[in-house]
């Protein structure tokens, strides 16, 4: 019950683009083409539930010593290095996973929603199974999130929108739209 | 001189927010009243100018190999003395910002900087770029927070504009306003920019 | 330099230069951000209640501040959280006072959607539970409001305020544990009902030896899953700790408590707290009137009784379904007067006011009736009361064709001239009015009541019998 309220949690009532403003720039700048938001998403998810497994982990060893103070500097490390970690992996396991994946991994080192829900984990206070569902949660709201907005700006890319307007501050515009739809899913 | 040039390339020119879009999560999520979206640039800025100092002063001894995550660590840094700064002495904007405080280490402007500014300039100027963004960066934030705080909640820096029983806008105080403020914003400086250049050149062409 | 080396170095001191540097700037700041917090900490618990310092207990169920003025416990302070709509769940503070009555509720963190489940955070909303105390039923829509439209927003502080009020009351020893001891129960299976969350849950436990030994959730209307660890694991927890007082299951709240209240209803003439049975035959003729809940409003019914039979009932008022509940109430009216027994089987399809009834007559049964003397049956009657003085007043009287008469005062012991002229003001009320609600003589208070309740021991001792003579 509670791992499920997680799940759909972070699906849909906090989704992370449009309710936590996390994870924007990509979801701003990657959002051009439907095929690519979903290599993206797919990418983040895989970093995204190692990265919080890990630094949920890392958080025991900095309470353990008291230096919760290190929190910020040791994460972001962490996610950096697990980033080119899963990089050079792939690159030597599955060239053609890497070929799908790789150019969004450096992309996710500075991707906020990475960081961002290691750091939600710990305030949450959650336990390492609901580390790792929030985690997939989240990543599957990201995508979400992420597919949408691409598929209607591939749809916009052909139409006749002011000049002012086209690009960046339209996404935004239909962003708002896509996150008033989504501020229903909480009643 | 250099000082107002620079202060106008990084508050109009190349404004992080309107111009570059960068540092997209902290521009929607903590715009809800003018106050938090100063108190994040200012935040922002602390730890600009302070990355940018220390980057440029180690440009020569930092290998190009490990510069990212050097630079990542003297961005942490301050961030988190910035927070712990923020957490013991104004604790109320620390509370409003949230998690977005420590997320400044992930705010593409500052890596940007560092990679783009600091590695190749001097200790005084990459300051100065660092003030310079830094304030471009408050300004927008404090732009649209104001309007997202007259409209939503009808106050500004926390004064009361209209009566108490007036119905507000309150989706500009939501996730959604943060979308179409930002996005009508953009709008209207790429319509304003877009005026002025044909009638520059006009201008131009008359002159001549 | 080896540029592999250069590049562990720099990473290296770099790194160990910003741990210095945060680990120095966190001993600056450790104290004032400590020192803020408590502050802050103190400032949040003085809202739900007035004290000059706050403790803090360890090790209790709930985190628990004892708040003090001037060196005393006045008071405590709960923190618990809720769960609503959102996953986040509601924390909120309770404040109470010694008497574990609520001072002041706080919600401090939750998530729910603004405007709708958030209202219960508001004052406007936790006003209502100031004043509620260890007394309090905390039903929804009875003593405690629900937001419409937030119920399980609602629920969840409701829930939380109740559990912190039982949660004091315990602490602070107010509370005596019902102690249904399990070894005395006699073998045998007992059924029992309790209200959950969706309605009537049945348990049957079995008894062998001295223990329980089953117990089976033999229906119920709970939600699937939401109530599953409850239905699932309560029973268990009864069985292996062989008493009811055991934890709810979090979660599904509602449920356990249901749960518990089946059991502790199969076992309620254990308890020691069961009312005692009405004995029909010890009851003055006359009229009771009694109240209770129906389906949906209130019944009240008039029950006229005499020699120790239920002659009718009339109910007076009430306004359940009208279709449903009055031929309802009209059969089990029958049923009752028929069988002069309150145990007769509850209509079908109309359960809350089949039920509302049977508690309306019980309880106008259980209270002071307004005694009819034509009800009495024909013979002499005597009976005596303690009155102003230690010996006691004696009165006899006739009763014929529903008329008294020949009432007299045989002997007693209050003060001459005074007590007798009293006597006989009653005397002449009584015999004129035919009835017992006459005034009392204004300077003989005690003389009258003494004899008013001598007459009343009579019509109780029955015709015939009785002391004297």
């Amino acid at each position: 019950m509670g791992l499920v309220m997680i799940f759909f949690g972070a699906v849909f009532f906090n989704n992370f683009v449009f309710n936590r403003f996390l994870g924007i720039c990509p979801f701003l700048g990657v959002s051009k083409r439907l095929d690519t938001s979903v290599g993206m998403g797919l990418a983040v998810a895989f970093v995204m539930t190692l990265a919080s497994t890990l630094t949920w982990l890392l958080q025991k060893l900095l309470d353990l010593w008291h230096i919760g103070y290190m929190q910020t500097i040791v994460f972001i490390l962490v996610i950096a290095a697990l980033v080119q970690f899963v990089e050079l992996f792939l690159q030597n396991v599955s060239p053609t996973l890497h070929k799908a994946l790789g150019v969004y991994l450096p992309l996710i080192t500075t991707n906020c929603a990475i960081l961002g829900i290691a750091i939600l984990n710990i305030n949450l206070g959650y336990n390492l199974l609901e580390v790792v569902i929030h985690s997939l949660g989240a990543s599957l709201g990201f995508t979400l999130a992420l597919v949408m907005l691409a598929g209607i700006r591939e749809k916009l890319e052909l139409s006749d929108v002011p000049k002012a307007f086209a690009g960046v501050p339209l996404a935004l515009i239909t962003a708002g739209i896509l996150a008033m739809a989504f501020s229903g899913f909480v009643l | 001189m250099t000082i107002l040039k620079e202060l106008k390339r990084g508050v109009f020119l190349e404004n992080p927010t309107f111009r570059l879009v960068l540092g997209m999560c902290p521009t929607l999520a903590v715009t809800t009243l003018a106050i938090n979206g100063i108190g994040m640039g200012l935040a922002t800025t602390a730890v600009l100018i302070g990355s940018n100092v220390v980057i440029a002063a180690l440009k020569n001894i930092i290998p190009s190999q490990v510069r990212i995550p050097c630079y990542i660590v003297v961005i942490s840094t301050f961030v988190t003395i910035i927070s712990m700064l923020m957490e013991a002495y104004v604790y109320p904007l620390y509370e409003a910002l949230g998690i977005f405080l420590p997320l400044i280490v992930v705010n593409c402007i500052i890596l940007g900087r560092a990679e783009a500014y600091a590695s190749k300039h001097s200790v005084g100027m990459s300051a100065l770029d660092g003030l310079a963004i830094g304030l471009g960066f408050t300004l927008s934030l404090t732009v649209i927070g104001s309007i997202r705080e007259i409209l939503g909640a009808g106050s500004i820096f926390g004064y009361s504009l209209v009566g108490e029983n007036v119905p507000m806008a309150t989706i500009f105080s939501l996730p959604p306003g943060a979308f179409f403020t930002l996005g009508i914003l953009m709008a209207v400086i790429n319509a304003v920019t877009n005026k002025k250049n044909p009638r520059k050149k006009a201008a131009a062409k008359r002159e001549a | 330099m080896n540029t592999t080396v250069k590049m562990i170095v720099v990473l290296g001191l770099i790194s160990a230069i910003s741990a210095g540097l945060l680990a120095g700037v966190n001993m600056l700041t450790a104290d004032t951000i400590k020192a803020n917090s408590e502050k802050r900490l103190y400032e949040t618990l003085a809202q739900v209640i007035e004290a000059d310092e706050f403790e803090a207990q360890e090790g209790t169920e709930f985190p628990l501040w004892l708040a003090k003025t001037n060196g005393e416990v006045v008071g405590y302070v709960v923190r618990l959280t809720g769960h609503g709509y959102s996953s986040d769940g509601i924390d909120l503070l309770v404040g109470l006072d010694a008497q574990a009555t609520v001072k002041g509720v706080l919600v401090f963190s939750h998530s729910e959607t603004p405007g709708l489940g958030s209202k219960v955070a508001e004052q406007s909303y936790l006003a209502q539970f100031v004043g509620k105390g260890l007394d309090s039923a905390f039903v929804p829509g009875e003593d405690v409001d629900a937001i419409s439209g937030a119920t399980s927003s609602s629920m969840a502080v409701i829930g939380s305020v109740r559990k912190a009020v039982d949660f004091v009351g315990k602490y602070a020893g107010l509370t005596e544990e019902t102690g249904i001891d399990f070894a005395n129960i006699p073998d045998g299976e007992y059924v029992g009902k309790g209200r959950g969350f969706g309605g009537d849950i049945t348990v049957k436990l079995t008894f062998a030896g001295g223990k329980l030994t089953a117990l089976e959730i033999v229906s119920h209307n709970e939600s699937p899953n939401v109530s599953d660890p409850a239905i699932e694991n309560l029973p268990q927890a009864i069985i292996d700790q062989q008493t009811v007082e055991v934890d709810a299951v979090s979660g599904a709240t509602m449920t356990s408590e249901g749960i518990i209240a089946a059991v502790k209803d199969a076992l309620a003439e254990f308890s020691g707290e069961d009312e005692a049975p009405i004995d029909l035959d010890s009851l003055l003729p006359g009229k009771y009137t009694g109240t209770a809940r129906g389906f949906s409003s209130d019944i009240t019914v008039e029950v006229t009784v005499a020699a120790g039979k239920i002659l009718d009932i009339v109910v007076v008022s009430q306004d359940d379904t009208p279709e449903i509940a009055g031929p309802a109430l009209a059969t089990l009216v029958e049923a009752i007067i028929e069988e002069q027994s309150l145990e007769v089987d509850l209509v079908s399809g109309a359960t809350y006011s089949s039920e509302g009834l049977v508690a309306a007559v019980k309880n106008a049964l259980r209270s002071d009736p307004v005694v009819d003397l034509s009800l009495l049956l024909d013979g002499n009657y005597t009976g005596e009361a303690e009155g102003f003085s230690r010996n006691p007043i004696r009165v006899s009287f006739t009763m014929k064709d529903g008329a008294i008469s020949a009432l007299k005062v045989m002997s007693h012991g209050d003060t001459p001239g005074l007590a007798d002229d009293a006597f006989n003001d009653i005397i002449q009320s009584i015999e004129s009015s035919q009835s017992l609600d006459v005034d009392l003589v204004s300077g003989a208070t005690y003389s009258s009541q003494g004899m008013l309740e001598a007459i009343i021991n009579a019509i109780k001792a029955g015709p015939g019998s009785g002391t004297g003579q």
